[in-house]
């Protein structure tokens, strides 16, 4: 991943807020690109709130008024239908007989009809015939990660687990901001710090003593990522978040920050 | 002979559009609200399994709090089937989640175990104890699908018990 593709991918993306694995790897070793990306959501925050340039109602009236006068052509011309030649083939038959709009109401419906046939009747896989109601994203990761807590032998290797299902509690915070109400996102900020606190603190605290500190901070500097990122997503979407999430939001940035610090302390002191 | 051959197109591409909509929509956020509210308690009860999940040392103990962790699953899904208004959705759901977690969590944590455990020692005894609980649990869920109508009704949830069946199954190794 060089610079110039990481800046040209954020730029062409919808929401730079959300950046795939391979850019956040990229932007976490490349202060420039960071930077770059730190800008560009600063911009897309601030375009929303530039000022129209007012203008003197004289101006816009001179507008109007040329609108009205200017020799425009006009948006459809009609035209007279053209007179089909009678001879030869069938279309220009059922033009005479002024019957192919019925042949074309026919075809149509024909093609509608095999359509509906063909979705209701069992042409697909089995299993596939019932619509499905839409999934619990948030649930299904969380299964995953507690069969990953299962295998996962080492702190460094139980503080990477907790810190995905932490990554993932603030995707779904991010998801669903603009239509929660406060107490489900005061319910995922709850999870979000429960989840530092007795899954990534308490695990990277168990850390071996006989660690050095570049051992350790090598243990947890993905752990640290995500709660930097996590810092500064929350921040970003507190400041244009809905009122009752504003808070949440907030504790959120607050709670990662606040577990940032402690996981410095303890790659620097082993406690 | 432009219109007709213009309202046949049209008209298939219509056909082709309405079979793609069977096909998984995203998730909208009011959707995801919705299985957030529904599943509020469910999350933090999961929580609590995991954080006890991360202090089991050793894979006996892991595989005995994995086994909790499937209750906790099992008590939702229950509570899903008694629910007056039943939804084979969410029934087949928690049905996957419980068969995701034993065939990713608990059937390679008892393998590990086993092969660690001496026969006659007090782990053996132990592993013996998990294996049946675990059994006896899940069997008591099967059952549940052959014996309500509403779940031996649904294709979807037939297919769910299938997965569900064939993962306890891997449970206790065959002889």
């Amino acid at each position: 991943m060089t610079c110039e593709t990481f800046q040209q991918t954020l730029t062409a993306s919808s929401d730079p807020r959300r950046l795939p694995a391979e850019l956040a790897t990229h932007a976490r070793g490349c202060s420039a690109c960071a930077r770059f990306r730190h800008g560009l959501l600063k911009l897309d925050r601030l375009v929303p709130q530039v000022a129209v340039p007012a203008s003197p109602p004289e101006v816009r009236a001179a507008f109007v008024a040329g609108l009205a006068t200017a020799d425009l052509p006009p948006i459809i011309e009609r035209r007279q239908p053209a007179r089909r030649d009678s001879t030869g083939t069938l279309t220009a038959l059922w033009a005479a007989r002024e019957q192919w709009q019925y042949a074309a109401g026919v075809a149509a419906m024909l093609a509608v009809g095999v359509g509906l046939w063909w979705v209701s009747t069992g042409s697909r896989p089995a299993g596939a015939a019932e619509v499905s109601k839409p999934r619990h994203e948030l649930l299904s990761k969380e299964v995953r990660l507690l069969a990953a807590l299962t295998k996962a032998e080492t702190p460094g290797e139980k503080v990477a687990v907790w810190s995905g299902w932490a990554a993932d509690i603030t995707a779904e915070a991010k998801a669903v901001h603009k239509v929660a109400g406060g107490p489900e996102m005061a319910m995922l900020s709850h999870l979000y710090a429960r989840t530092l606190d007795e899954g990534v603190i308490k695990q990277a605290a168990s850390l071996p003593p006989s660690l050095t500190p570049a051992e350790r901070l090598q243990a947890l500097a993905d752990a640290d990522a995500k709660l930097q990122d996590a810092e500064v997503d929350a921040e970003v979407l507190a400041k244009e978040a809905p009122p009752a999430s504003r808070g949440a939001l907030k504790k959120i940035a607050g709670t990662a920050k606040a577990a940032r610090a402690r996981l410095q302390s303890i790659i620097r002191t082993g406690a | 002979m432009t219109r007709l051959v213009l309202t046949v197109a049209v008209a298939t591409l219509l056909t082709l559009w309405a079979d793609a909509q069977t096909a998984p929509a995203p998730v909208l956020a009011a959707d995801r609200l919705r299985l957030l509210h529904a599943n509020r308690g469910l999350l933090e009860d999961l929580l609590d399994r995991g954080v006890k999940l991360g202090e089991a040392s050793g894979k006996l103990d892991r595989a005995d709090e994995c086994r909790k962790a499937l209750g906790t699953l099992t008590d939702a899904l229950n509570r899903a089937t008694e629910e007056p208004a039943f939804d084979a959705d969410r029934v087949a759901e928690l049905t996957d989640h419980l068969t995701e977690l034993v065939q990713s969590g608990l059937v390679p944590t008892l393998a590990e175990a086993r092969a660690r455990v001496r026969a006659g020692s007090p782990g053996a005894e132990q592993l013996a104890k998990i294996e049946t609980a675990a059994t006896t649990d899940l069997t008591a869920v099967q059952n549940q699908f052959l014996l309500d109508p509403r779940l031996a009704r649904s294709p979807k949830l037939k297919t769910a018990h299938e997965r569900l069946r064939d993962a306890v199954g891997k449970i206790t190794p065959k002889e």
